[in-house]
Formats: C-alpha cells, structure tokens, sequence
C-alpha cells in the first residue's frame, strides 16, 4: 500500500497532468484572455524554440566537422609501407582498386584507373591516397 | 505509444532542422501558450523530481530528441507538429519521473544497512535533507489542500477533481460524473483559472 506521503505525490501528479491534458481543449478565446491577463509572452517561448533547434545544428556541425578533422589527421599521420619499386607499387595500386571494387566502391577508382601509365613518382600519391580510402573511418560507413 | 512509433520513423521521414524550424516559425500565439502552459503543468507535476527543471528545460530536451537521429524524430507527413511535440513532452517528464523514482529507491536500498541483530538502519531518515523531503511531501499535501478549499466552492468542480487526482481522462470524468461536453468544459476553464491564480499567487509570494 502506498504511503501517506507517496499517496500526496501521486494524487498531486495526477492533477497537474490532467491539467497539462486539458490544455488543447482551451478556447483561442481562453487563452487571450490568459495573455490579456500576464502579458504577451508569446514570441520569448518561440525564442526558446527556436533557439533549441539553432543549438541542436550546431551540435549537429560541429560533430561533423570534428570527424572531418580527425578523418584527415589520420589520413595525414597514417604511415604506408610503400614499395621501392615502381614495378611492385603498380602492383599494390592493382590489388587496392580491386579490393575497393570488391567493395563496392568501383566509382572511387575510375581516377586511378590509368595507373599503369602515369609516371613513377607520382604513384606515392595515388597509393597514398587508395590506402586513405581503405581505411575510411568506421563512422563514414 | 504515439512516441514508441516515430522512435522507428524512418530518417528520410523525419522532419530536418529546417523543416522544424519552419513549423515554429508558423507557431500561432495560441499554440505557442498551450505548448508552454503544457510544459509548466508537466514540470509542476513531476515535484521533487523536477529536480530544479523549467519548462524551457523541457522544450529543449524535446527539440533536441527531434534532431536526435537516435531521437524522437517528428513524422511530418503523420502528425502535426504542435500533436507531436505535446506527445514527445509527456513522454520525456514521465521518463524523468521514473528515472527519479528508480533512483532515489536504488540509492535507499543501498544505505539501508542490516545489522547482527537483525536492526534495519536507514541513514536517510538520520540527515537533515530528510528533513527537506518531509517538507516536500507536505508541500503536496498542502497544495492539494488549497486546490481542494478553492475548488470547494463549486460542487461538480470538487467531483471533477475527485477524479482527476485518481487520473481519469476527460472522456472518463464526463461518463463518471454524467456530463456533456459543454458542462465539462465550462467547469475545467474555471477550475484552469482558479488553480492557475492560486499558482501565480504562490509564485509571487515566494519571489517577495
């Protein structure tokens, strides 16, 4: 059995929220009364409103734009075994555009696709750039 | 629950901050009131369990579970704006009733020592903050007290609040006590009015 006190809170709850639950059966009528009475308030609670949504994109932004930052400090920081050979990197650059078309992800290679003929030194970057593009953030996927 | 159903709302379905933005913006004065004075009535039921929370408190909380991908998303297509966060508020202040409740019993029975005697030793009732949630406790039973005397003067007021104290709806009041829609409306207006005032004066009172 409840309380005396628990008893109190319970049957106070119970009013207030039937209280709440009555309100959007007030007339337009009632309430301008109510306005009349305490003073238009009225655009201060669209504020807080809208004030909450503008902080809820913000959030939103920022939370994106932290990701993008540690997304590219990993990809700055990350260290590559790159080969020596300009034989074995196009090797390497050939086994990544198919792991990445594997999965699903052929679009991203079509830059690439020309590698065989592109000059030795620039196959760092590309091979620099596919190892960026296997290892994308889980958050990404 | 209605706010069950748009927790699953798929994400191209739900509202974007714009689309929310929007809806507020186009918010009519008396929308605008009734969102707040639903929020105030919510917070004044939790009691203690408020825990110093407001009503822009609650408006925040539920703005952000709308944006919140994991959140209450609003289904726009489903149900109006003003619908849904009405419904978003309820569920939010009974999540932080029940959180509270949860709470201060797990934190009871974790002080409650039994000794080898068998003597059960409950600290709360040792510390003065007891003291606080007795005053509290009387705090509700006072409060009903002068919503009681107040709405004392007007006999279907008194049966009406008789039935909302054991949380009847509308439609159950109207079909227990026998009463058109009209009788029932005209009585709660008085009742919105004359507990609102009793408010408004107690609020002022504490500010002086």
């Amino acid at each position: 059995m409840l309380s005396e006190d628990k008893k109190y809170e319970e049957e106070f709850a119970n009013l207030m929220n039937g209280l709440a639950e009555s309100v959007f059966d007030i007339s337009d009528e009632e309430i301008e009364e109510e306005i009349g009475e305490d003073g238009d308030d009225t655009e201060d609670i669209r504020q807080v409103l809208l004030n909450a949504v503008k902080s809820c994109r913000q959030k939103k932004l920022s939370q994106a734009r932290e990701s993008y930052k540690r997304s590219l400090h990993s990809y700055q920081t990350a260290s590559f075994e790159i080969p020596q050979n300009p034989d074995d990197k196009r090797k390497l650059i050939q086994s990544m555009i198919g792991s990445l078309i594997a999965q699903n992800q052929s679009s991203l290679t079509l830059q690439f696709r020309d590698y065989q003929d592109m000059p030795d030194e620039d196959l760092d970057g590309v091979l620099k750039q596919l190892f960026a593009l296997n290892s994308k953030p889980e958050s990404e996927e | 629950m209605a706010t069950e159903h748009s927790r699953r709302i798929p994400i191209e379905k739900a509202a974007t901050h714009d689309e929310i933005l929007d809806a507020v913006t186009s918010l009519s004065r008396a929308e605008l009131k009734k969102l707040q004075k639903y929020a105030r009535w919510r917070i004044r039921g939790l009691g203690r369990a408020s825990l110093g929370r407001d009503w822009r408190d609650l408006f925040n909380e539920t703005v952000e579970a709308f944006c919140d991908e994991d959140g209450r998303r609003w289904d726009k297509e489903r149900v109006d704006f003003v619908k849904a966060f009405r419904e978003a508020m309820r569920s939010i202040s009974s999540n932080w009733k029940q959180s509270f409740d949860e709470s201060e019993a797990r934190l009871e029975s974790e002080l409650i020592t039994t000794s080898s005697s068998g003597e059960e030793s409950n600290p709360i009732f040792q510390v003065a903050a007891a003291n606080a949630d007795i005053q509290k406790h009387l705090e509700n039973k006072e409060k009903l007290e002068i919503i009681e005397n107040l709405l004392s003067k007007r006999d279907l007021a008194t049966l009406i609040l008789m039935d909302m104290k054991k949380q009847m709806t509308g439609n159950e009041i109207r079909e227990d006590l026998g009463i058109t829609e009209t009788e029932y409306e005209t009585e709660m207006t008085w009742i919105r009015r004359t507990v609102r005032r009793a408010f408004k004066e107690q609020e002022n009172a504490e500010r002086r």
